[in-house]
């Protein structure tokens, strides 16, 4: 019943939108891709498509949304049979209305805003590495997802400096996809133009049974002369902290970014989790836990990435070895055709 | 011993990345200046190209292609995503469908 309403709304929606106008087009985009991952001998693999829906709607009004559909096969143990699940959800479907550029209202489903690997980096087309980090499920409780009202805006925003909010509220609910936790929460940065550094901190504070505090800090940072990207996050809560540090570099200086060299990145993440207090169903190892990945991603023409890394995890349960490898495929196309 | 030699090794790693890019933007200033002022595109569409280079690349590489019919839905996702400013998305839009 959900879905059927919510197939109805996006309709509705869509037709709306292209009455506006012919130049607020509707798009499609997302990314496809096929993910392969071997963990201490057991094997993985993920047909996923992940689409995202944009329908302007007039000036100020933006409905978007993202599902991800994935086939997961898996295997229990090492040389057991492989068995199947299909897994479809719902990551966000908001409405947002642009009041100014220091608020922007959304209301609907939305990707939790701590720190910024959730909202920011979670697709698969856009993350440098297939395996999220460790400390994700650190203030994103309980799914990652919330259910409620978002605003965020641009507090002050020079050439030297930007500085931006986020804020949120998400309810409870226990509808059938549409899972969330009750939680509030907030994240605050700042964005130096001029060299691409960006510091911010996140808290989150969970509402529901157990009520708890998360807090967080992130950087980025990418310079100028440099093809690479440096990011890190650190995450807190009552069941654990940890944190993790990546690099990216990009080979674009052996003959620019479309040269056989230069369709090269290399990256590299060292992460690190302290459990705290014993806990289930947070997602979060039940040990301490540290990490070393090495991967390589190559961007081939027409938006097709190919991914390969290797990481070692240690645990006192036991060290085991990780291997992903993985294709994907972004698209992007507007919904429907003609009009200028 | 080697789970410690490793933790090391790829901190080091990104150590080295960090002094890395830090001697090299300070070593390019004019290399960098030259390169900008040899662009061609000037006035909003200019800053559009520098609103692209500054902010979208934060979280990921620039689409290869951009069909001008699907560029102000984009555009208009990024502001709510990028917490872009309404003269940023303006610029943007002016240098991505001139």
């Amino acid at each position: 019943m959900a879905w059927r309403l919510m197939r109805i709304a996006l309709l509705a929606l869509v037709c709306q939108a292209g009455a506006h106008a012919q130049s607020d087009v509707p798009i499609l985009s997302g990314g496809a891709g096929f993910l392969g991952s071997t963990r201490g001998g057991t094997n993985l693999f993920q047909p996923v498509v992940a689409p995202v829906l944009a329908v302007p709607i007039g000036d100020r009004w933006l409905f978007e949304s993202r599902a991800d559909l994935r086939e997961v096969i898996s295997q229990r143990a090492p040389g057991s049979a492989y068995s199947t699940r299909f897994f479809p959800t719902l990551e966000y479907a908001q409405l947002d209305y642009n009041a100014a550029s220091w608020l922007t209202i959304s209301v609907g489903r939305f990707l939790i805003p701590f720190n910024m690997y959730n909202d920011r980096f979670s697709a698969i087309w856009i993350r440098n590495l297939a395996d999220a980090p460790i400390i994700l499920p650190i203030g994103t409780y309980t799914n990652g997802y919330g259910d409620g009202a978002m605003l965020r805006g641009s507090l002050v925003s020079t050439k030297t400096y930007q500085l931006y909010y986020t804020a949120y509220f998400s309810s409870l609910s226990t509808i059938d996809k549409l899972e969330s936790g009750r939680s509030a929460g907030a994240r605050a940065g700042v964005f130096f133009p001029k060299i691409r550094l960006e510091l911010g901190s996140s808290y989150q504070r969970l509402l529901q049974n157990q009520q708890m505090d998360s807090y967080g800090a992130y950087l980025s940072w990418l310079p100028y002369s440099v093809p690479v990207a440096i990011r890190g996050e650190y995450a807190h809560s009552p069941h654990g902290h940890g944190y993790w540090l990546e690099t990216a570099y990009r080979f674009s200086r052996f003959g620019g970014q479309d040269s056989l060299l230069g369709r090269l990145q290399a990256v590299g993440r060292v992460q690190q989790f302290f459990r705290l207090r014993p806990g289930t169903g947070d997602f979060l190892p039940q040990t301490d836990m540290q990490r070393v990945d090495f991967g390589w991603n190559y961007f081939l023409p027409h938006e097709v990435r190919l991914n390969a890394s290797y990481g070692r995890q240690f645990a006192p349960t036991g060290n085991v070895n990780v291997w992903d490898f993985g294709v994907t495929y972004r698209f992007l196309f507007p919904l429907y055709p003609g009009g200028k | 011993m080697m789970k410690t030699l490793l933790a090391f090794a790829g901190l080091s790693a990104c150590l080295c990345f960090c002094l890395f890019a830090a001697a090299q933007s300070r070593s390019r200033p004019a290399q960098r200046k030259a390169a900008s002022s040899s662009s061609h595109v000037t006035g909003e569409a200019g800053r559009g190209e520098e609103v692209f280079r500054t902010n979208c690349s934060r979280c990921h590489n620039a689409p290869q292609e951009l069909s001008p019919r699907v560029v102000r839905a984009v555009v208009r996702q990024m502001r709510v995503r990028a917490i872009l400013t309404e003269k940023d998305e303006q610029a943007l839009l002016k240098f991505l469908a001139p």
